[in-house]
Formats: structure tokens, sequence, C-alpha cells
């Protein structure tokens, strides 16, 4: 690399490189754009592309790789994006990147804010005032320095920001004039020893003390986690804090917050929240998850606790909560809401509890038993399931379970990570998550999952583990694009097709509304179906340098089929294997 | 699919009460919308499920495979038509998919109805946690910023009313899209009272603004007068107005036509048409009449892309008079309005209507001074002299420079399409081959060209409406699209499959998000870092996508790649063959880099 030209003088740009560097950013994902040409130069000839860049074929694409990579690694990429319409392709990447809590360094970049140097047109419909506030309403912060002196202590602050918790992305703009002109001014950048993070925020010690008063004293005690377990920790607190409470757990999976086969797991099984008379929150938004019933069709809830159950909340309560969106979910009438960091509180909980419960056998012996009662209805449940997966071996097209469980007969022997999806929950009810890199957490909406799946793939590379994407078709169309990065920059990944051919999800809503509304319900597939032509994902693939095999209707293929495309992926190629499924409601 | 939908319709089995979202279809088909495109979303379930049996599905939904592309169907569709469509969003995320398509459509006056959907805002009927992420207060903020209004009614009574204003406002002046949200709670209600509509013989739209008749008679006055007139027109000539008028008033003024092709405003091969030819276009230009422009600046000046300074091409002392939408409804957020513009006269007007009364006045003025017609026969005779040797000369320097290039040269691609499709009854959707096709095609009737191409991201949405528009009138829909664009959105390609759109897609195929390559090799100019280095993070090679294979596995006709000239004739008579059936087909042409 040492023989790369070097400009014969320094340009203001090149101090961004230098806060990128400092700031030890891994990646930048990029999609290219004008109005960041200084910063490019920058980037790749004094910055010597060290953080790499990786061309995406969308903005909202390096959002999402961002996203991923964050969620499974909790480190924070760049992904830069081309002015107003750069910035106007990424805003539903940001928007979930923001609700998942996920750190991403977006940098965007303006036309010439001196008037004098503005292109004809071009730079005037690629500026806006300010061009922060398309994304403002879901970003923790933005801001666009006035001189290059503004340049270190913004980037500074962004950085904080980020990563203080609750995490989310940030947004900072670069004049293109401010990064195309020499650099004549000596900036100072900040020193290394300078706190780049705050330290987290801890929970006020009587209030810990009141919860695990609450926590030891209910009978049926149930722990509802979301945030609480973030890479690269929590998972195993939480164990900790289950066990000695003799708890239940129930696990949100927006990250993977419990190993779904440990004895105290409850979470899915339809009885979890059956007589909980306390379930303490770590680090919820979706606190109704589980215990509120939903009729689709009616849109009529039913709350399942005990009725005169305790809600105790440990987590950021309504820090920085959303001053547009409603992201932050229906108000709760909180028991007791114990604001501070749950990987500070947790263990503060576990060790009040456990020398509340060391105080008193009677208490012992009655989080032993509660422990045993759980376990058997945690094996009653995982082997009602079993079954239940059974049932469905013969339905043609096979159904969720059976693709689950055909995956997981592939994969199970080697270090596998899932992406994202989880085949309507069926993984949950299948396959041993037992580490806590094995998934960054669940689904998001459709247009997420590929970018996202890229991002943690990226995350895991080099590390001999086996990453799968179960990818849902309607998913996949939106960003087809997006399947040329892993070849471009060697990321090996295995994507198994979740592909009903259909937006399935909304045609069920149709279904729905038929019912009530007495239309037919053979008219919901109008604008919802993905056939005529169905779309050929291994073809598509193929046509991007990936090892593909499919469509493949008979589930006894998917194995063999798989393990082929896992030879491929340890050799170092993305594979793709298309599998058809089922639709529900319709097939039944 | 709309007959096949119709024969069904007979037997389509209704509900038997009527309900709220009924409301909407019923406005939509008093508006008389054609098509509805969209991306699913439960938010307006209520709404899909009126749409598809309270209102027989007429007119007819297409399922578009991202929320951006639903818009741009609809942008290109009223870039070909004049006449707006509807474009259906999911809630918030989907929304949010959509904004560069919006803007796109703001900034090129695209008139699009877009819906959405939100809620409910009766919070007991939210589903826990999915509709609170899928609420804001209020939504439509989230792109209020690039639309020309947007509304959410509270009750069923205000949805006929803010459906009549909404259309109005999309369509007048400047036109632009417009979004209208619904309550989720809103549209599922049942509906138990009559909603009163506006009544059948309301007008939609108002009429469009003239130009004040003092002002008129005065701008009349100068160009009458002028030695050396000169028309630049963006917005002037647009579907379903024609480019008469702007034709008769260069005519009538023997002045050289400069087209910015926002639409299609001039011949390409009359003899006034000086278009890409600054030098000529403006020399001794003593008045300059700008007709309905977004920006004064780009058509008139030349740059230098490496210092950002611009020359102005016409003469220090002409004078400029404007006639258009001027600052009226100017964004508050984006600077789509350019650099201010210091004319002698502006009159806020649409060309549509005050370009006939002009050459009216100016007719007169002329028929009034002898000496006057001669002296514009000569400068027409002049103008054409200059229009057939500039035309020559780009014909010449396509065939010379480097046609045997391997990969072909860009211009030899413009003229091999050209050979193959100018005995069709043909229409380009977009994008120019950096002006090439312009140079060389044949532009002889206003429908040939739906306007030019808008920036990355943008074209195969358009070209997907544009070819729409065209579709069953036999006529053959050429897409030029380029390689970088067509991956953003390559999902989009199976709606032509889907929906049986015939179009020709030849690919300006790279390997490269070239514009932005070329710019490294500026800054590395600039800064004297090595120009070599400038494709990173920017070539799209290794692996080279296939684009051929990507089409095929969408239900397309798919050759390709060709990178030598001399197989792309055969190849184009194929793929033609095959969209004359009614196929679309793509073929995927490799390209040097400028």
């Amino acid at each position: 690399m040492s023989d790369i030209k070097k400009s014969d003088q320094r340009w203001q740009s090149d101090v961004i490189v230098d806060l990128m560097k400092l700031y030890d950013i891994p990646y930048v994902a990029l999609n290219p754009g004008a109005s960041y040409r200084g910063l490019h130069d920058s980037m790749v000839n004094y910055g010597e592309n060290d953080p790499e860049m990786l061309l995406c074929n969308h903005e909202k694409i390096a959002v999402q790789i961002a996203h991923g990579y964050a969620k499974a690694s909790g480190k924070p990429m760049i992904a830069i994006v081309h002015d107003v319409v750069g910035l106007l392709h990424a805003p539903m990447g940001v928007y979930y990147a923001y609700i998942d809590r996920c750190p991403v360094f977006v940098i965007g970049a303006t036309g010439p804010m001196d008037e004098k140097y503005r292109r004809p047109f071009i730079d005037w419909i690629h500026t806006a005032f300010a061009q922060g506030d398309a994304v403002r309403n879901f970003t923790k912060w933005d801001y666009q320095p006035g001189s290059i002196h503004g340049v270190p202590d913004s980037f500074a602050r962004a950085y904080s920001i980020m990563m203080s918790e609750p995490q989310g992305p940030i947004y900072m703009c670069y004049d293109s004039a401010l990064q195309e002109t020499p650099l004549t001014d000596d900036i100072t950048i900040p020193p290394a020893s300078a706190v780049k993070v705050p330290s987290r925020i801890a929970p006020e010690q009587a209030a810990v003390a009141q919860a695990a008063e609450m926590l030891v004293k209910a009978d049926n005690p149930l722990l509802l986690t979301e945030y609480a377990a973030r890479m690269p920790e929590g998972f195993e607190p939480t164990v900790e804090l289950a066990e000695t409470v003799g708890a239940s757990v129930f696990d949100v999976c927006k990250r993977l917050g419990f190993p779904n086969r440990h004895a105290l797991s409850m979470s899915f099984n339809p009885d979890a929240f059956a007589g909980v008379d306390l379930v303490m929150a770590l680090d919820v938004v979706d606190w109704t998850r589980g215990s509120h019933k939903l009729n689709t069709q009616t849109r009529e809830i039913t709350v399942v606790t005990a009725p005169d159950c305790k809600w105790v909340d440990a987590g950021f309560a309504d820090i920085e909560i959303s001053k547009w969106a409603t992201d932050y979910n229906k108000h709760n009438n909180w028991d007791l809401r114990v604001m501070g960091d749950t990987a500070i509180t947790i263990p503060a909980l576990t060790k009040a509890c456990g020398a509340l419960i060391d105080a008193d056998p009677a208490l012992k012996e009655r989080v032993a038993e509660r422990r045993k009662a759980l376990a058997d209805k945690h094996e009653q449940q995982w082997s009602k399931w079993q079954k239940q997966v059974e049932s469905e071996m013969d339905q043609r097209p096979m159904t969720e379970s059976r693709l689950a469980w055909e995956v997981w007969q592939a994969i199970k022997d080697e270090d596998w990570v899932l992406t994202a999806g989880t085949l309507k929950d069926w993984v949950q009810k299948i396959w041993d998550f037992d580490k806590p890199y094995r998934h960054p957490g669940r689904e998001l909406g459709t247009g997420t999952q590929i970018g996202m799946s890229i991002g943690v793939a990226l995350a895991h590379k080099g590390q001999g583990r086996l990453v799968v994407d179960l990818q849902p078709d309607g998913d996949l169309m939106f960003d087809l694009g997006a399947l040329w990065m892993p070849i471009k920059y060697d990321i090996p990944m295995l994507v198994v097709m979740y592909n009903n051919r259909a937006y399935y999800n909304d045609w069920a809503h149709q279904i729905h509304m038929a019912h009530q509304r007495g239309t037919d319900p053979n008219r919901a597939y109008i604008g919802m179906d993905l056939e005529a032509p169905p779309p050929d994902f291994a073809h598509i693939a193929r046509g991007m340098g990936w090892y593909a095999e499919g469509p493949i209707e008979d589930p006894a293929e998917v194995v063999p089929a798989v393990r082929r495309a896992i030879e491929q992926v340890k050799a170092g190629k993305p594979a793709l294997v298309d599998p058809i499924v089922w639709r529900r409601d319709i097939n039944t | 699919m709309s007959k096949a939908e119709k024969i069904e319709a007979v037997e389509i089995k209704k509900s038997d009460r009527k309900w709220q979202s009924d409301v909407i279809v019923d406005m939509v088909k008093r508006y008389g919308f054609e098509y509805i495109a969209l991306n699913p979303g439960a938010s307006y379930r209520g709404l899909h499920d009126s749409l598809v049996n309270y209102g027989e599905n007429d007119p007819p939904m297409m399922l578009c495979n991202h929320e951006k592309i639903a818009v741009q169907i609809a942008h290109g569709y009223a870039r070909a038509s004049g006449k707006p469509m509807i474009a259906i969003v999911h809630n918030l995320v989907g929304l949010l998919h959509a904004p560069m398509g919006i803007y796109y459509a703001y900034l090129d006056r695209a008139p699009i109805f877009i819906m959405g959907a939100t809620g409910p805002m009766e919070e007991p009927k939210r589903r826990p946690f999915i509709d609170w992420i899928h609420s804001a207060s209020v939504q439509g903020e989230a792109i209020r910023h690039y639309v020309k209004w947007d509304s959410q009614p509270t009750t069923i009574d205000a949805v006929p009313g803010a459906f009549a204003r909404a259309y109005a406002v999309m369509m007048s002046g400047k036109q632009g899209p417009i979004y209208m949200c619904y309550d989720a709670g809103l549209q599922e209600a049942a509906l138990d009272h009559e909603v009163a509509m506006p009544p059948e013989d309301n007008v939609h739209v108002p009429a469009q603004a003239m130009a004040d008749p003092t002002a008129l008679e005065k701008a009349a006055d100068t160009l009458a007068a002028a030695k050396r007139p000169v028309i630049v027109a963006d917005f002037a000539a647009r579907p379903p107005h024609g480019w008469d008028h702007v034709v008769e008033l260069a005519e009538t003024l023997g002045a050289a036509v400069w087209d910015c092709d926002s639409r299609l405003n001039f011949p390409s091969e009359h003899p006034l048409n000086l278009s890409m030819d600054s030098e000529g276009c403006y020399k001794d230009a003593d008045v300059v009449l700008t007709l309905d422009i977004a920006d004064f600046e780009k058509p008139t000046h030349v740059r230098d892309i490496a210092t950002r300074t611009v020359v102005s091409m016409v003469p220090e002392d002409a004078t400029w008079i404007d006639i258009g939408y001027t600052d009226t409804e100017i964004s508050k957020w984006a600077m789509t309005y350019a650099r201010p513009f210091y004319a002698h006269q502006r009159m806020t007007a649409d060309p549509v209507t005050a370009a006939p009364a002009l050459t009216k006045l100016v007719k007169e003025r002329i028929a009034g001074t002898p000496g006057r017609a001669e002296q514009i026969a000569k400068r027409t005779e002049e103008v054409g002299k200059r229009h057939a040797e500039v035309r020559a000369e780009w014909l010449r320097q396509a065939r010379e420079d480097r046609w045997a290039a391997v990969p072909m040269t860009v211009p030899r691609l413009a003229l091999e399409v050209w050979d193959a499709i100018k005995d069709e009854d043909w229409v380009l959707t977009s994008g120019t081959l950096h002006d090439w096709a312009r140079r060389l095609w044949n532009f002889d009737k206003p429908y040939r060209h739906g306007g030019r191409e808008l920036g990355t991201g943008t074209q195969i949405g358009i070209s997907l409406g544009v070819a729409l528009a065209h579709r069953g009138k036999g006529r053959l829909v050429v897409d030029l699209q380029p390689d970088g664009d067509l991956m953003f959105d390559a999902g989009s390609l199976w709606i032509a499959a889907k929906y049986q759109i015939p179009m020709l897609i030849v690919m300006y195929n790279n390997r490269a998000y070239y514009n932005d390559w070329n710019h490294q090799i500026v800054m590395a100019r600039n800064r004297g870092t090595d120009p070599n280095r400038a494709h990173i993070g920017m070539d799209l090679c290794g692996p080279d996508p296939d684009f051929a294979t990507m089409a095929r596995s969408m239900g397309w006709y798919g050759e390709g790649p060709i990178e030598n000239a001399d197989d792309l004739r055969p190849a184009l008579d194929r793929a033609i063959e095959q969209v004359k059936q009614g196929k679309p087909a793509l073929v995927d042409t490799v390209t040097q880099r400028r």
C-alpha cells in the first residue's frame, strides 16, 4: 500500500478520514455520489482505503449492512449516502435502525453552501435547508459542520450520542466545498485518550432493592427480555437472574436474550403468561408481547396474565423517545420503573435476590420447586412442538415447520449463525440457540432482511461460522441487487429462501377482511401474489455469481441441496437454495 | 388484465353492507383513475378489500416490488400521458421506502395521487406494538417538504372534500405529487350513514393561469423587434398538450430553440432546433424567451467540472423574458428553485395558454412592420443552416470516432439502436445515452420521448410507467437503461412480465457507477492522486452482473452481454420481434467508459 500516490498537500476532507481512523471504524458501506467526491478521494488515497469501502447497490442497503453488522458485533460501521437524492433512498433503513436501536454512523453531503460554487441546477436540487430534516425524526442527532473547525467536535459528539444507550443512528452532513478545500488551518483532532462514550446509566439502588423484593415475593414471576442481551453481553447475566429467582423467561427476540432450550424458557409458549403475577421487563419496548392476545380480524385484545399482576420495568424508560413516530408503544401503568442500563441492573438484581433467597430457606425451596415445575412445562411444550412438526411433515407444499426442521438437520453440527427471520417462529421451536451469537434478533419489516443479513455475515466473516439467512421472497424482491455484494466482497453466506410466492402476510390480512365483510377470500390474492411469472431466485442469484439451487418443491430434496450449498459456502462462495413453502390459511 | 377482471366482475361476491373505505373507491372512480400501483400493507387492508370487491378491481391494481417503484411507475405514466395514477404505500414503513420517488416526481412536476394509511389513530384499536411503530404524528411530515399538499381526514365525511382538494392541487399550476393518508380504523369501520359526494358536474381542476395581458403586449413588442431571439423551453410542451404552441411561436419569430428536455418540447430535426449547441444557439442572441423552465443557468451556461465555475453563453446585453410558474409554490426545503433569475420581464402563466396568445400578438406586430417578415425568413434560414451542420457533425463523430471499439462506444450504440427502431412507431422512455440519442434520432412526434433521465435510481421505474401509458397502441417502447440504475431496482423487471407491459430494454452497461467514477478522476487530477484508484467503491465488476440472466429469471426474453457492436443488430431484431408479440425483452450491451 505504500506506493499509493499522495497529494502534495492536505485537503479538508482528510480530517474526516483521520477521525474515522481514530474511532477505529471497521468498514464504510456506501453508494457513490459526487457530493462527497472530496471525502471519497481522501478515503481512497490519503486513508489508503482503510477502513475498507464496500460499494452497495442502494443507499438503504448500505445503512442496513451497517445495521446488521452492529446487531451482530455491537460495533458501528459508517454508511455514506449521497446528498438529498441519496439520503432519500435511505429513510426506511434509517428508521428501522432507529427503532431497533442500532448504532449506524450515517455520513451524507450537500451541495456547496457557498452559492458561488454551486454547479448550475444539479447542486441546487441536491441541497436543502437543512438536509438532516429529512431523517431528523428517526436519528438520535444530526449536524452539518459550518467549517472544518466544527468537524472533529461534531464527529466526537455524534459518536458519543450514537453509542450511548439506547443506541441509534446519527446523521452527519458534510458540505462538498468544505471537503474539497485545501487544508490550511491547523485542526486539532481529539486526543486518543479522550473518552469516546460516557459510562452507563446505573439504576437507583433503592429501586433495585424494591424490585428484588417484588421478584422474590411473586408466586409466578416472568422475565420479559427484549434488548437486555446486546452483543457482546447480557445473555449469561439473564440466565443467572432467571436461575437465581426461578423465574420463567419470555424472549421478545429482538436480540437473542435467552437460550431457547433452557428449562426456564417459555418463549412462544402460548401459556407462558398464564397465572403470571409479576412481569419483570428487561429493557423492553414491546411489553405487550406474549401477554396481550390479538384478534387480527376485529383488533380486540385479551390480556392473559393474572388479574393482579405487577409490572416492573428495568430499562431506559422514556429517555429520548421519538417525537414523531409512536414507536414507544402503548403506555403501561407500571408498578415500578427502575431506570438504568440492564447491563448493570440485572447483575445487581441477581445479587439482591440471591441474598434475600439465601436468607430465607422457605423461599429457597419455593424457588427450587418452581424451577422444576417450569422445566416440566418447558419440556411439555417442546415435545408438543416436535409432535406438531411431525404431523405437518406430509403437507405439500412444505410448511414452515418442515423447512425449519430440514434446514436444522443440515446445519446442526456446524457453528451456525441465523441472520434474522425465523420462519414464523418455527426455528425457535426446533433449533437449539445455545450461544449468544447464534442470532442477532428476529426479522423486522419487509424490505429489511437481505441488507441486515449481509451485515450479519460481514460481522462473522473469517470466524469459521456458517451464516444462514432464511430469506422471504417478497423481501428479497425489494433489493435483488444486494446479492451482488457478497460476491464482490467475498462474504460467504447461505441463503435458504422462505418462498411462498407472495406478499403473504398481507394476503392473509385480506382473507381476514373478506371474512369480516363477507367478500370472497379467493380474491384476496389480487395485488398480493408473486406468481405468473414466479421469480426464479436461483437463476437470479447465479446471474450475480452465486452458487444456487432450486426451486425445490420436494422437502426431501432440501437437506441434500443445503448440504451441497454449505460445501460451496465453506469454500468461500455465497450460495442460495430456493425451497417453495405453503401459504398458511389457504393450504389448510 | 383489466379485461379479464371485468369479465370476472359479474360473479364478484359483495359484502352485504357498506364500509367506510368504499367511499374512497367511489372517489377513485369519480375521478377516472386508470391504474393503481401499490406494494401491499395491512394498514390499508380495508381499502384494499374495497378496491378489489366493492370496486371490482377497476381501476386495476398493479403489484410493485417496492414502494418507490409504485410511485415511479405513476411518475412515468404521468410524464407520458399527462394523466395521474394512484400509488398506494403502506403506513410509515412503506412511506419511508418512497421518498426518493416522491422527491423526483415533485422536482419533475409529475402529478401522482399517493395514498397512504396509518394508525388506527384511535388507540384502543391499535394492535400491540406493530400499529405503534407504524404510526406517527403526523405521518405526512415525512414527505411534506416535497409534496404539493398532504392531508389525513379525521372522519369519513371529510374524505370526499380532501380527495377533491388534493386532486385540484395536484393538477394545477406546477403539477406534482400529493399525499393522502387514511386512518386504518376509518377504513375498516362500517359505513352507517350517507356521505355527501361532490356533485357530478363540479370542476375537478381550475383553469390554467394566463399571462397579464399588458405584460404580454410588452413582451410581444420586445420579441417582434428582436434581431436574434432564442426560446428556451423546459416544461412548456407536455402531454396531453403537444408541442404545436411552441413550434408555432418559434416559427413565427424565426427563433432558435433550446429544448431542456424535461418534456419533449420541440422536434429534434426542426431547422430551428439548436439544442445542445450552445455556441450556435446563443450567438448574437438579443432576446431570450424562457418557457416554464426550472433553471435558467444550465441551458445557457457552460461549466468547468473541476473548478465549479460557469460562463454564460448569452451576450450580456440580451433581454430576458420569462413565462412560466416563476416562484409560485417553490420548495421551502430543497433548493429546487436553482439560482435566482434576473429577467427583464416575468409572467406567471402556463405557456400552454400564454404561448398562443403571444404568437398572435407577435404576428400582428410583424405584419405591421415592413421588412420584418423578410428579416425573420433570413434568420430562419441561417439557424436552419447551423442546425444542419451541427447534426451532420454529430453523425460524423458517431461514425468515425472509434467505430469498431470493443466494448462499443456510446454513440455507436445510439446509432445501432436507431437503425433497428427507426421504421417502428417508437417511444424512448427516458435516458438518452448522454444526449447521443437526441443528437442522432429523429424525434418527430411529441410522444416520442417521456423526457430526459433524472438521477440514478429513477429510470427503470419511470420507464415502466411510460411503457404502461403506451401499452396497446402498437408502439415500440425503448428504455436505454443504465446498469447502475437497474441494480437499485432489479426486482421491478418482474412487473413488466406480470402485467404484460411490452418494452425493449437496451442496457447502457459500463459496469460502473461511472458518473461518480469520473468525478473521482477529476478529484485525482485536482489533488495529484492516482486516477487509476478512482474505480474503488465505483466499479460493478468482479462479478459482472448478468442482466440477461436476471431478466430471463423474471419472465423476460434476454440476450447478452454483447460487447461487439457488430453482433448487436441481429440481437435487437430478435428482441423487437419478442416485444411485438407482447413480451418484454432485454439486450445487455456493454459500452466504453467515457
